[in-house]
């Protein structure tokens, strides 16, 4: 028997019928929902992760960055400000962490930084999850480890390892091309999300820019002597194992650098170009009265000719297509597959890289010197990174932060 | 554990050590004796002409010099300079810093060391940050010294700069002295000894 279009079968069996088919519905609904929540599991997980620091006691504030610029409180970008103040008039520094999430040796810097500082004299400012959201994100497309461990002493710490820019999440869609302000310079569309294109920063821009924003503004208000941007580069980028620096900044950086590839590693100076914008070696230095600095580690790890990104090769930098690639002469650092670049190396150079410019800066600027400490690069290469992270469970609870 | 210490008494007793061992840093040929006045600049626009600036500046052996990143054939006539000390090594960050490419940098050096050589200026070339600025034949910097350095009347180059034997060849060819420094650091004392008196 044919059936007219629309018409409804009457009886048991068209009911049956009806009830089998809003079954099958709902058990694919059901399927749909059980592989979206199984999807995002580590989505959500990143999202939710904390890291934890056990700072020194030299820790005098601590602040959220929107306390300088109120348009991105409440957002993940709101993230917190360190001050270590001796209470002795000198200079002031800010060392900024993690503006590019997913080169990790940044914000561990920035992190035994925290947990071994002593001042005495001047301010240092630390931040070190300068884009947060950044840092909850895998790097797409890569299959990327969501989480790095450091052994230390007394069991093993896990960092995020993120991604360049901020979290989609936080800010979508992007922009077809990229316009920055104020130089109206066009950039790539997924800069519009990349904090080291954002700057100086806007209040009503996007939530980058306004993050970068806030920074400039309390560069500004703490009238910060020197803002030293922490970076890792791929070692086929010629700014690898490089301070970059604005021109006002750039004697402070030729010194730095002669001193380190004397005593201690191969270190290059850069100065910034006027015509690339964005960048804080240019912005920070134009746009504040700070000497802006940025440091390069070599990081095999986010080059595009190694092989499986793993959490082993982010921690040892280890790879046989990176030694190919040296033997042809394609690196601009030197590269031995047998010592790799470790993540020890690679934060030990930055915590030698900052000391020495900084020192650099009162060598130049007397009115301006800063008396801090902490681990050096041999330190570091002896004991490993781990040595100098503390344990929260043991330390006094008001010296452990979640970040 | 031993702390990086950022104090300013450190750091000067650093610098004094530092100079102070500097001397057995310089090897081969004797440093040439500078003329005054100076001309400083570089081959390729990386830092490292900057670089020996500020070295020069903090002997304070020199006084009558000056610095030019990309001085014109005119440039030189323009003072009755007698040493043009040029700096080799290129960056991509350099040359777009001045607009230029490096073909257009290699026809400005061609120019201005064809004019060097008509005001008859004491030639100085530097490779001051070593291998950094070496690279594959035919690539920027190579280029940089073909440009410069085989009219050289005298060469100073940090030593791991030369490990290919390349300077070795071009004073070989030339017959210019040839002068080793173990670390940018060290060019301050070739340059006290150049302008001893």
């Amino acid at each position: 028997m044919s059936r007219v279009r629309g018409e409804r079968q009457a009886g048991p069996a068209a009911e049956r019928a009806a009830r089998g088919l809003l079954a099958r519905r709902l058990g694919l609904l059901a399927a749909a929902i059980a592989l979206m929540v199984a999807g995002s599991r580590d989505i959500r997980a990143l999202r939710a992760d904390r890291e934890t620091v056990v700072v020194s006691e030299a820790l005098t504030r601590r602040v959220p960055l929107s306390t300088y610029f109120d348009g991105i409180r409440g957002t993940l970008m709101d993230t917190p400000v360190f001050l270590f103040d001796s209470g002795v008039p000198g200079g002031s520094v800010l060392i900024l962490a993690g503006t590019h999430a997913y080169e990790p040796a940044s914000p561990v810097m920035a992190y035994v930084v925290m947990e071994n500082i002593a001042v005495t004299k001047g301010r240092v400012f630390v931040i070190p999850r300068a884009n947060p959201s950044a840092s909850r994100l895998g790097m797409l497309g890569n299959a990327y480890p969501p989480f790095f461990r450091v052994k230390t002493p007394w069991g093993e710490k896990r960092y995020r390892i993120g991604d360049r820019e901020t979290h989609p999440l936080e800010q979508w869609p992007d922009p077809f091309t990229f316009v920055h302000y104020p130089s109206r310079q066009n950039l790539a569309y997924q800069d519009s999300r990349n904090m080291n294109r954002t700057f100086p920063g806007r209040p009503d821009g996007n939530l980058t820019e306004r993050a970068s924003y806030a920074v400039s503004e309390l560069i500004r208000r703490e009238r910060i002597d020197m803002t030293i941007d922490v970076h890792e580069a791929s070692m086929g980028y010629p700014v690898v194992s490089t301070y970059v620096c604005h021109e006002r900044a750039e004697d402070m950086c030729m010194m730095a650098a002669m001193v380190l590839s004397a005593e201690q590693f191969p270190m290059k100076t850069e100065t910034s170009p006027k015509s690339l914008r964005g960048l804080t070696h240019r912005e920070v230095g134009d746009y504040t009265q700070s000497f802006a600095v940025l440091m390069e580690t070599p990081e095999p790890f986010i080059d595009k000719f190694v092989g499986p990104m793993t959490e082993e090769l982010m921690l040892t930098g280890r790879d046989e297509f990176m030694q190919t690639a040296a033997d042809r002469g394609l690196l601009y650092a030197d590269y031995d597959i047998k010592t790799g670049a470790t993540l020890d190396y690679r934060v030990g150079r930055h915590l030698a890289g900052a000391a020495e410019v900084i020192r650099q800066m009162g060598e130049f600027h007397p009115e301006k010197r800063i008396e801090a400490s902490w681990p050096g690069y041999a330190d570091i290469m002896k004991h490993g990174v781990g040595f100098y992270l503390h344990d929260p469970a043991k330390a006094d609870a008001r010296r452990v932060f979640v970040n | 554990m031993r702390h990086t210490r950022l104090v300013s008494l450190v750091a000067v007793t650093a610098l004094m050590s530092f100079a102070a061992s500097a001397a057995a840093a310089v090897s081969g040929a004797a440093p040439p004796k500078g003329q005054t006045p100076l001309l400083i600049t570089n081959a390729g626009q990386g830092p490292g002409a900057k670089m020996a600036r500020l070295l020069l500046q903090r002997t304070g052996a020199v006084s009558d010099f000056d610095y030019n990143a990309e001085p014109q054939p005119a440039d030189l006539a323009a003072k009755p300079y007698k040493t043009l000390m040029v700096v080799l090594g290129s960056t991509a960050k350099g040359l777009g810093a001045s607009g230029i490419t490096i073909d257009d940098e290699i026809a400005r050096l061609n120019a201005m060391m064809a004019e060097a050589k008509k005001l008859k200026l004491q030639i100085v070339c530097v490779l001051l940050e070593g291998k950094t600025r070496r690279g594959k034949p035919g690539g920027a910097d190579e280029r940089c010294i073909d440009a410069v350095a085989p009219f050289a009347h005298a060469l100073v180059v940090k030593k791991d700069g030369n490990e290919d034997g390349r300077f070795d060849a071009i004073a070989k060819k030339t017959g210019a002295p040839l002068t080793f420094i173990d670390d940018a650091v060290d060019f301050g004392d070739v340059v006290k000894a150049m302008y001893a008196k």
